[in-house]
Parts: structure tokens; C-alpha cells; sequence
């Protein structure tokens, strides 16, 4: 191949690759954060996770290489008393749906924070589905 | 509108009253108090080897909060919007206290409390109430406290009370303020409290 048919060829390609890059993620989370925290202690974490895949999807499990735990709970007002309790059943959420996981409602225990976050760190999430994909996303941290 | 004179006598009366009353009534964003009394006691030691003591806060208006430091959502975002209310109103702000009141000794000592409660402004007041001082407290404010055992890694939960505990300048109870209540409607209602 004669060079100038070479950079054809690749620049074809790239522009290629490009298109498949652009292509919609079938669930992404957006907006993810999390309140600043000492090291060792919990904090909250929200976000907004969008099902864009054309079946529905159950969220099975959350982590993150920055806590020893993640566990997805909700927060319940019951007759003025606020309760917080595990969400135990894995959130289907369907074709084009979405989660959102909010203060005073549902939302993840990122526990034992291996560091202290501040305004502007960041720590890692990852959830992973029951179609076996794996979602890793960063959360911005807030002041307190 | 035209009015006739015994109509303009009767509003002028009703003006002169309010003014008399010290303005217009004042509308809170919470359930109030109707008419307001006198707030219960609330005395604890603090992380500091003083006293905090409600009855010693006449001229501040007082947030009164009880939760526990683990909570990571409800109580964080509680004591976020008292600050956030706080800086909001700059100077105005700043003649409020803020309380934040453990009701979980088991895991929250008084540094703990106060660590916590100043994590959201520097000012804010932590404390924890326990054994006889929690009990007399759930009695005199009619609240329950209960520890739930989830299973979770975070450890047992404790279910509190989800209100804000308003008490004016003179010490009587004002309102409650729901969970979630928007930092401008506390601020609102702060300024509206104020002497």
C-alpha cells in the first residue's frame, strides 16, 4: 500500500472508531456524589442511573476500591420517625427508566472510607448488573 | 376600594392591634406551636467539661436536632441545610444556635457529637444524651428512639426523630419543622423569629 492509500485507510478507520465511540453506553450514571467524610467513617452517596439498554435491568451489587462497603439503603419517614433500612431486593430498573438515588430517600452507605474526602476529591463507585456489566463511575464529594 | 367609616374604623382598630402585638403574625414553614410555650429542658454536658443548657439561650432562636452520627443521609443533610440557611442570612444567621444531639451514646460520645456537628459549620453545637438525661429528654420533647438491627456493615440503625425543634428568643417552643425542609424556608423562618 502506497503511503497516502496508508493514511486513507487509517484516517477510514479512525473515523470508524469515532462512530462506535459515540455510541450511547446502555446504562450510565449521572451526576454522582457524595458528602465529604473522615477516614473510617460512612457517608452517602446519589446519583441518577439511567437504563438505556432496550431490556430492563436489576442492579445486583455496589462497591468502591475507597470503602470497605457500599450497601443501597432508603430512608423512611414513618408517622415522624425516620428509619433507615437495606434495600435487600436488587431495583429493577426497565428499558429507558431510570434510578435516582436522593437524600431522604433512597440512597448508597458508602461505609469505612479507606481516606478522609474533602470538597472536591472524588471517590470510586462501581455497580454491577444482572446482565454481568460492571459500571465503574467517579462521585464528586461535597462539603458536608 | 372605597370603605365606609365604620369599615375604616374597625381596620384601623385591627392595625393598631397587630401593631400593638409587635407586627403582623408571623407565618412559619413548619407545624407551629398554637400558642406557643414554654420549650422543654434540654441541659447536657458538653465535649468541652461545660454545660450546654437551653434555658441559658434567651435572645438566640435554637435549631434543635436529634439524630446520630452514623446516619449518613438524613441527619447530614439536616444539619447542610441549617448551614446553608445560616450562610445565608451573613450576620443574621449567626444569632441562632444550632444543636445537633446525639441519641446514640453507645457509639457517640460528646467529642464525637461535636466533631460531627462542626464538620458542617464551625459553630454548630454537638452533643449526646444519655442513659437518665436521654430518657428525660425522649419524655419532655415526645419522642421515641429506637435501635434496629439491619444486618448491615454500617452497624445497628437507630430510628429518631425526623424534625427540627424551633425555639424562639423567650424560650417557648415555636414549631417543628418537617424532614427536608428547603434552607430558604429555614432561613425565612429564622429571620422571621429573630428579636
Amino acid at each position: 500500500m502506497t503511503r497516502p492509500r496508508l493514511w486513507i485507510a487509517l484516517g477510514a478507520m479512525a473515523a470508524a472508531g469515532a462512530c462506535v465511540r459515540v455510541e450511547r453506553e446502555p446504562a450510565i450514571a449521572h451526576n454522582a456524589w457524595a458528602r465529604a467524610a473522615d477516614s473510617g467513617a460512612t457517608t452517602g452517596a446519589y446519583l441518577t442511573f439511567v437504563n438505556h439498554d432496550t431490556l430492563a435491568v436489576h442492579v445486583t451489587s455496589w462497591s468502591s476500591p475507597d470503602a470497605q462497603a457500599v450497601e443501597l439503603h432508603e430512608t423512611m419517614n414513618m408517622d415522624g420517625m425516620m428509619h433507615m433500612l437495606p434495600v435487600t431486593d436488587p431495583p429493577a430498573i426497565a428499558s429507558g427508566d431510570s434510578l435516582m438515588l436522593a437524600p431522604g430517600a433512597k440512597h448508597l452507605m458508602v461505609i469505612g472510607l479507606k481516606k478522609r474526602v474533602a470538597a472536591g476529591d472524588s471517590i470510586t463507585l462501581v455497580l454491577a448488573t444482572d446482565a454481568g456489566r460492571s459500571l465503574r463511575f467517579g462521585a464528586k464529594i461535597r462539603a458536608p | 376600594m372605597m370603605t365606609s367609616e365604620p369599615t375604616r374604623r374597625i381596620l384601623a382598630a385591627l392595625l393598631f392591634a397587630l401593631g400593638a402585638c409587635g407586627g403582623a403574625p408571623v407565618h412559619l414553614h413548619g407545624v407551629e406551636f398554637s400558642p406557643a410555650e414554654p420549650a422543654p429542658a434540654l441541659r447536657l454536658a458538653d465535649a468541652n467539661g461545660g454545660t450546654f443548657d437551653l434555658a441559658a439561650e434567651r435572645g438566640h432562636v435554637v435549631f434543635i436536632y436529634f439524630g446520630y452520627t452514623h446516619c449518613p443521609d438524613i441527619c447530614p443533610l439536616t444539619l447542610s441545610d441549617w448551614a446553608k440557611a445560616r450562610a445565608a442570612l451573613g450576620t443574621k444567621g449567626e444569632k441562632a444556635r444550632y444543636v445537633f444531639v446525639s441519641v446514640d451514646p453507645e457509639r457517640d460520645t460528646p467529642a464525637i457529637s461535636a466533631a460531627y456537628a462542626k464538620q458542617f459549620d464551625a459553630a454548630f453545637v454537638g452533643l449526646t444524651a444519655a442513659g437518665a438525661d436521654l430518657d428525660a429528654i425522649k419524655q419532655a420533647w415526645g419522642f421515641a428512639v429506637m435501635k434496629e438491627e439491619t444486618g448491615s456493615k454500617n452497624g445497628y440503625g437507630v430510628a429518631h426523630p425526623g424534625q427540627t425543634f424551633v425555639v424562639d428568643a423567650d424560650g417557648r417552643g415555636r414549631e417543628i419543622l418537617p424532614p427536608n425542609t428547603r434552607p430558604a424556608d429555614i432561613a425565612a423562618d429564622l429571620k422571621a423569629l429573630l428579636p
